[in-house]
């Protein structure tokens, strides 16, 4: 089988698709530019902390944190070797993260792109994990994230979600806590590699002065056929409603720090993920916007200053809007957003300044082509949302005023508002 | 990519890179003044007081709303310190011309807008706007203070500042909150005025136009006048005295341990590459002996990384630790040090860091940004290399060059900010 084309001709770009003999989805996106950036993920994050194989009889649960404790240990080989040794003899700038559904691997290279490429194949698909390894890490991994604790926009941000969620793990830290990653045992690392890092339930993609048939070349060389898993992960029965309208903490800051969230419904299909994406980055942008009245009006009078920012947040399991900042009054800034929807929803905005803001939302997402490490990880997002980057700048496009108004009153319900401040240690 | 250096006008230079590689435009322009406490606070003032309106578009909103219908036309001021050079930055950023529906001057309007944000910000009574100067003193004070939140940049600048107490360095660029509580409408308009006409200014650009329509576009919407700027001085201390030891009292979970060294190379030196190469051996990595050695041997600490002012000539390894580790993780840290102080450097170390420190000089001409970065230390410093040069160079340095580099670098400050 060949590879698929995919092109938008109105902002030039287009990328490779296939799916590899072993079962791993390829996608390569030739840009000239002297990086080229791959990315190698798996849909496991944080929040798949309990599920089921085909060989389980029930689902398991593992210790918060392992999602991310496994990132650091695949990086170490049988031989004590560190895979940033092996990308190093070939000038290949490795990293890897994981968040709340996913876990990703990658290098930038500006030389040697094949060499870098079957490192980062090769020690991803080789586990080696021991008690004296899973101990190590503890310390570092211990220090990361005592880190975080002392980080007050971590905080302010990961309290917020706690107050939203009831149930859903996305309100649990993605490192875990120095209790939780205690009980890492290298048992429980091989149980959730075998689970989640199967090639099918992975994807590749690729950014840079490369084509389609060299990165092919060096998976033929380096995968094994992986055969299909199905892995069941439980669904967590999340309530509509919030947790807790408002959550407070003192830690050592200047000012109080706050994140409001407004907890909203996941979009069902991956068409409406999109769609919802991007109606509410224009809905956010026209409301809270650095042009919208609000912002202005706010920054006039001292509530807010120019560190306030609205954004929109969504995978399969969650949607929020996450509106920060930091000022005097955090619970005066909520009243007034909350006013500020009430008011929208009887008296949106007009249709001239929906055409502006949308076409600067446009605008805005086309600085990201600029970049082969934001194109290559950004596009492994789209695509574990069974969505499409290159078809995003059409659902901004697509959008239209009645869109805008009717998400408006149906996604920014008051009463799924939470405050999460942090404020200054007296 | 091309580099083209010109003279505008005495005192005045656009530095341009033409390339079609990005699908944006990004300009800056920079006026460069000595880094000094008097003024600091005052440029760093002006820079936000100038956000808050021109004549033509006379309230932030306005302005905002032009901006949007610029295809989402980035519009930045901002200071920045190199070395002991503070440098007032206006910033624009807009979609490539080719990118718009109508395929129209974006650029040309976009620096149209960028002049008038420069030339003819909204004033009263001949000066600043009494209330937006009240307002954005607040909000600067606040942010100064809020710089404690942060804590690993907070543990850096002050070992900076202990270290360099009585050097211009220490300023910092922010502003000082004593001094900005004072500022006048009056006081900083005339500093505005000065700043306008005497500092250095020096353009970059990069994107897709061609070096000649841009000097065309700065001489049409950025009218500066011929200057004589002041010559830009860092001082640079090759010796320290005795060690310097300080800590700072936060209710914290981990200690930040700062170690503050002066580096004997400054990027004045034509031999820069040597220092550089060193760095990159030293922690630049993550085959890096602090890396391998500090985190993932002896797991003290999660990030352990030396942060370079290459005009300044200072160094500052950063990390967080446990307390209770602080003693060994300094002393872990210097180990490594006196190991390549001691020639103790395998084939191996060495084609790991010439590989990274190369690449990373490749990955450079890939970001606008970073294109704009690496200008703005070189103008400084007095040279225009690019990056594909130094990539070049970076394999002649010899194991002996990496030694004898290393050999300068001295000890000046211990700092930690813990519980």
């Amino acid at each position: 089988m060949c590879f698929l084309v995919k092109e938008n001709k109105e902002i030039n770009e287009k990328y490779y698709y296939k799916v590899h003999k072993t079962g791993l989805p390829i996608y390569v996106f030739p840009k000239n530019h002297s990086t080229s950036f791959a990315v190698f993920g798996t849909r496991f994050g944080s929040v798949d902390s309990t599920f089921k194989t085909a060989d389980d009889k029930d689902f398991v649960t593992v210790p918060d944190g392992v999602a991310h404790f496994l990132e650091h240990k695949l990086f170490e080989d049988e031989n004590g070797n560190d895979a940033f040794t092996r990308y190093a003899q070939y000038g290949g700038d490795a990293n890897a993260f994981t968040s709340f559904v996913r876990t990703a691997y990658l290098f930038s290279c500006t030389n040697n792109f094949n060499e870098n490429l079957e490192v980062l194949l090769d020690f991803v698909t080789h586990p080696y994990f021991t008690e004296q390894t899973v101990k190590k890490e503890q310390g570092i991994i211990g220090e990361e994230i005592r880190m975080y604790e002392d980080n007050p926009n971590w905080r302010v941000f990961f309290n917020m979600l706690a107050a939203m969620y009831v149930n859903h793990p996305i309100r649990r830290d993605i490192a875990g806590t120095i209790e939780s990653i205690s009980q890492i045992t290298p048992e429980i690392l091989y149980k959730c590699y075998n689970a989640f890092y199967n090639l099918h339930n992975m994807a590749l993609c690729v950014c840079g002065d490369v084509t389609p048939e060299q990165v092919e070349a060096v998976c033929d060389k380096v995968l094994k056929p992986a055969p299909e898993v199905s892995i069941a992960r439980m669904t967590v029965d999340e309530p509509e409603h919030i947790h807790q309208e408002r959550v407070t903490l003192n830690l050592e800051v200047a000012q109080p720090l706050f994140c409001i969230g407004i907890k909203q419904t996941p979009a069902k299909t991956p068409e409406e993920r999109l769609k919802k994406s991007a109606v509410n980055n224009i809905l956010l942008q026209l409301m809270f916007g650095k042009s919208s009245d609000f912002y202005n009006r706010h920054y006039e009078s001292g509530l807010i200053n120019s560190k306030f920012s609205a954004s929109f947040e969504q995978e399969r399991q969650y949607a929020f809007v996450d509106i920060a900042g930091s000022c005097e009054n955090p619970d005066g800034v909520k009243e007034a957003v909350c006013e500020e929807i009430t008011k929208r929803k009887e008296q949106f905005f007009t249709r001239e300044e929906f055409e502006r803001t949308k076409r600067a939302v446009y605008a805005n997402f086309l600085f990201n082509f600029d970049s082969t490490e934001r194109i290559a990880t950004d596009f492994l997002t789209y695509i574990f949302a069974d969505t499409d980057m290159l078809d995003f700048p059409a659902a901004i496009s697509n959008v239209t005023y009645e869109d805008a108004m009717e998400e408006l009153s149906a996604s920014y319900d008051t009463g799924k508002c939470v405050l999460s401040i942090i404020f200054p240690k007296k | 990519m091309t580099f083209e250096r010109s003279q505008i006008k005495e005192g005045v230079s656009l530095s341009a890179v033409k390339t079609n590689k990005f699908k944006t435009n990004l300009l800056t322009v920079n006026l460069l003044v000595p880094l000094r406490k008097e003024t600091a606070s005052l440029n760093s003032l002006l820079t936000d007081v100038i956000k808050r309106g021109t004549v033509h578009y006379p309230t932030m909103q306005s302005l905002n709303k032009k901006q949007d219908e610029l295809y989402s036309l980035g519009l930045a001021s901002y200071v920045q310190k190199r070395g002991e050079v503070q440098a007032v930055v206006f910033e624009l950023s807009a979609i490539d011309d080719n990118y718009t529906f109508d395929k129209t001057n974006l650029l040309e309007q976009s620096m149209q807008l960028l002049g008038e944000m420069i030339f003819n910000p909204i004033t009263e009574n001949g000066v600043f706007v009494a209330d937006y100067v009240a307002q954005e003193k607040k909000n600067l004070i606040d942010s100064i203070k809020a710089q404690i939140n942060n804590k690993t940049t907070y543990a850096i600048t002050r070992c900076h500042e202990v270290m360099c107490a009585d050097e211009p360095f220490s300023v910092n660029v922010a502003g000082d909150i004593d001094i900005v509580e004072k500022i006048t409408p009056e006081q900083l308009y005339a500093q505005y005025k000065t700043l306008l006409n005497t500092a250095a200014v020096e353009v970059l650009y990069v994107g897709s136009m061609e070096p000649s329509y841009i000097a065309e576009l700065i001489s049409k919407y950025l009218p500066f006048d011929a200057r004589k700027p002041a010559p830009m001085e860092t001082v640079v201390r090759t010796t320290a005295g005795e060690v310097k030891y300080h800590t700072d009292k936060m209710q914290i979970n981990q200690c930040k341990l700062s170690i503050g060294l002066r580096t004997g190379t400054t990027l004045k030196d034509k031999d820069y590459i040597k220092f550089a190469l060193f760095n990159e051996l030293f922690g630049g990595s993550p085959s890096s002996k602090l890396f391998m050695n500090v985190r993932e041997k002896k797991s003290l600490c999660y990030y352990c990384q030396p942060i370079v002012e290459a005009v300044k000539g200072v160094m500052v390894i950063a990390s967080g630790v446990d307390i209770k580790n602080k003693d060994t993780t300094f002393e872990a840290i210097m180990e490594q040090l006196k190991d390549i102080q001691n020639g103790n450097i395998s084939d191996a170390e060495l084609r790991d860091a010439r590989k990274s420190l190369e690449n990373f000089y490749r990955e450079i001409t890939d970001s606008p940004a970073s294109i704009c970065s690496w200008y703005l230390a070189r103008i400084i410093a007095g040279r225009a290399d690019s990056p594909e040069e130094a990539a070049k160079l970076v394999n002649a340095v010899t194991k002996q060059d990496i030694i004898d580099i290393s050999k300068k670098l001295v000890l000046d400050t211990v700092y930690s900010l813990e519980a």
